[in-house]
């Protein structure tokens, strides 16, 4: 047990530090809202250019395929430095960068590798994710969206829900069911899908933060061919080609979010030292005052959760903790959000922009749902973890 | 980097710790066929020899020589068995009182002769007045030990007026209401060794203790109890409350463990990081009761089941130090530097 800075890791912050002065772009990234999220799509790929040029691309990516192949503690500093500076969120690139590379990494062709991996370091096009459907959420299994062999092609019927900028992105990671008399997680296959082919319609999901968000979509496939050459393992093989990725989602990804939200609580507690509703500061009301201590200390004990988990991964002793800390953070940055609607009374009604609080409290009520619901999260700890007897679930 | 693993030889230390504990106390001792008195007393002078009072004490001043993380590791044991209070009274007394230069009793507090009581201070933020009330835990200790952010005391029995011994939260440890007029001689302030915050640490260490320890008994219960032909375990009622105890002692022994070892390093954000490890370990530790308790059905109720132990320990030391709404607005006073 040590908490030590080495002079490498100096170093190596400094680097950091300076080129993000350097390069974090000035203008205000775009939002939702203008031009159905084409400006901000092109922002966020313009930002991860800026990187890829700077060698800042595929931090976490091994060197053989274009990453800067960073160690666990390195990510840490570029994470930390990044948030300091007030980078970018990287938004629409966070499939292409944290799960579609990293899956091609582990389970793609060579041939699939050397086409897509440089195309999303530098940068040129987003990726999104044809997972869900609307009869399969948490029980992500029993997915319905049908491919045939016809030839060298699959052919694709069925669509897709809750796939982020589906409208903006040009592959997709796909999810469908080559085997028709499979159940469950048998008979799924894991493929690359040109979102620009023909007889895909990407319908935007108007949800709870609009009026005029574009974020979520609905993705109908009408005899869409995609090429065999285009699927990631095996056929009939995608469940675990799925899984490589979600295990991505669930671990190390979620270290940048993090260290945001932990800022967040500061800047929270700013607002509440300003005159509130009644012309008092907030935080010297013990109630307000209470709530942020709570959340302060549940943020520390957050990043304290993550980076036991990051030394339990480098000792090659993978815990089962990632569906806790999902859990804890989800449920503590929602009481955050909604510590700072209460802060800020009256003022609260205004839609804010985009990183405003009365958005980012909308939003909130997604964090306990995307990427496995708290309520799933929760079979898992209690099955996974504590041993406790399996709730329903079909074969 | 950020290392908070113990190491091999520091967890082998714990684990010894723990199959002492094991064979000689545990938590049946306190059921009440045994005897509704504290059982810890007659198990004093054995734990001293083993240096269970001295672990963090350096050779001179007759102690093992370990550092906080040894100390840490064995208070989250000492809470996992429930054992008394004076323990913690015991390790942080001994620290005064060598800090204080009197090597009598140190020898006495270390070797289990003399076990050493804890005061709950009747305090603002701005930390303890004299004269001014406390609250007794262990009262029939012959010296208590109390502290705030700025110094910690170490006070015999007669330094206390208006001692009225009461019932107890926790009827196996002793309370009474009393009074202090002066500070004692014996007095540390937290410039000259931050005495306080180690204590801190040490109660967010049994505090995760006994929050595992209540997961434990929830989890083996929910497995075996069978209602409408099924273990409640499989019912997702029960079985997410299980989830969310593990989650709160997970984040509860990691912010522990960070706050450690940024004492361990004097760094900057030890401050920080301990109060905030004091919020999450104590609301752990209660809420973790309060589950274990409700896991239990209607045994949770009765002094049959250990989970309300868990419970009363859990209020009494969140009284001692300065309890969760005091901890809150200690926080906010400071900044974290991490």
């Amino acid at each position: 047990m040590r908490i030590e800075v080495t002079r490498e890791e100096e170093l190596f912050r400094e680097e950091v530090r300076d080129w993000l002065h350097d390069n974090v772009p000035k203008d205000e990234r775009p939002t939702e809202d203008v031009d159905m999220g084409r400006a901000m799509r092109d922002f966020d790929l313009a930002w991860q250019k800026t990187q890829y040029e700077g060698g800042w691309a595929g931090l976490a990516w091994p060197k053989e395929f274009g990453g800067r192949g960073l160690a666990i503690d390195e990510m840490l500093i570029w994470h930390e430095e990044y948030a300091r500076a007030h980078a970018p969120r990287i938004g629409t690139c966070f499939v292409g960068i944290n799960h579609a590379g990293p899956t091609l990494i582990a389970r793609g062709t060579a041939e699939q590798q050397t086409f897509h991996l440089p195309q999303i370091l530098r940068g040129d096009h987003i990726w999104c994710q044809g997972f869900s459907e609307p009869t399969a959420g948490s029980d992500l299994a029993n997915i319905k969206t049908r491919a045939e062999v016809d030839g060298d092609h699959l052919v694709v019927n069925g669509s897709k829900i809750w796939t982020s900028y589906g409208h903006l992105a040009k592959y997709g990671e796909l999810l469908v069911r080559t085997d028709p008399d499979s159940r469950k997680h048998a008979g799924i296959t894991w493929t690359i899908v040109d979102m620009e082919s023909p007889g895909i319609e990407a319908r935007p999901i108007s949800t709870m933060t609009g009026p005029d968000d574009h974020h979520f979509c609905q993705v109908f496939y009408n005899d869409v061919r995609i090429p065999l050459s285009n699927v990631v393992g095996e056929i009939n093989g995608g469940w675990s080609v799925a899984n490589t990725t979600l295990g991505f989602e669930r671990g190390t990804a979620f270290a940048a979010e993090q260290i945001h939200q932990a800022m967040l609580i500061e800047n929270l507690i700013d607002l509440a030292r300003r005159p509130g509703p009644d012309g008092r500061p907030r935080i010297e009301d013990g109630e307000y005052a209470s709530r942020l201590a709570m959340i302060r200390a549940e943020m520390a004990a957050m990043r304290a959760m993550t980076y036991r988990s990051l030394n339990n991964a480098k000792r090659n002793n993978p815990g089962s903790d990632g569906s806790m800390i999902r859990l804890y953070f989800s449920e503590a940055q929602q009481r955050l959000k909604r510590l700072a609607m209460d802060i800020l009374g009256p003022a609260g009604l205004e839609l804010s922009g985009d990183e405003g609080w009365t958005r980012l409290y909308l939003r909130s009520f997604s964090v306990t749902i995307a990427a496995g619901s708290c309520d799933i999260q929760r079979n898992i700890i209690g099955e996974r973890v504590l041993g406790l007897p399996r709730g329903p679930r079909a074969q | 980097m950020i290392d908070l693993l113990p190491t091999t030889d520091q967890e082998a230390i714990a684990d010894g710790i723990a199959d002492f504990l094991r064979a000689k106390m545990p938590v049946t001792r306190l059921r009440p066929q045994s005897s509704s008195r504290n059982p810890d007393p007659q198990y004093w002078r054995a734990m001293g020899e083993m240096g269970f009072f001295s672990l963090g004490l350096n050779a001179e001043a007759g102690g093992v020589g370990g550092s906080v993380i040894e100390e840490v590791l064995a208070f989250r044991e000492f809470g996992r068995f429930l054992v008394s209070p004076r323990i913690l009274g015991s390790v942080i007394g001994a620290r005064v009182a060598s800090q204080a230069g009197d090597a009598d009793l140190v020898s006495g507090i270390i070797s289990g002769a003399t076990p050493v009581g804890l005061a709950a201070l009747h305090r603002d933020v701005e930390g303890f007045g004299f004269p001014g009330a406390v609250h007794l835990i262990e009262a029939d200790a012959a010296w208590f030990v109390f502290w705030d952010e700025r110094s910690a005391w170490l006070a015999e029995r007669a330094d206390f007026s208006d001692l009225v011994p009461l019932p107890g939260v926790d009827g196996t440890i002793q309370v009474a209401s009393a009074r202090i007029e002066h500070a004692p001689r014996r007095r540390i302030e937290a410039a000259i060794e931050p005495i306080g915050r180690r204590a801190a640490l040490l109660i967010c260490a049994t505090m995760v203790g006994m929050s595992e320890a209540a997961l434990a008994e929830a989890v083996e219960y929910v497995k075996l109890r069978e209602q409408f032909g099924q273990p409640i375990g499989a019912f997702q009622a029960v079985k997410h409350r299980c989830s969310d105890m593990a989650t709160r002692v997970n984040a509860a022994w990691s912010q522990t463990l960070l706050a450690t070892a940024c004492a361990h390093h004097e760094m900057r954000d030890a401050t920080f990081q301990t109060i905030a490890a004091k919020i999450v370990a104590t609301d752990a530790a209660i809420r973790n009761a309060g589950a274990d308790i409700q896991n239990h059905g209607g045994m949770g109720f009765t002094r049959e089941v250990e989970a309300h132990h868990f419970l009363k320990r859990a209020h009494l030391l969140d009284q001692v130090g300065g309890d969760m709404q005091l901890q809150k607005k200690l926080l906010m006073r400071q900044a974290p530097a991490l």
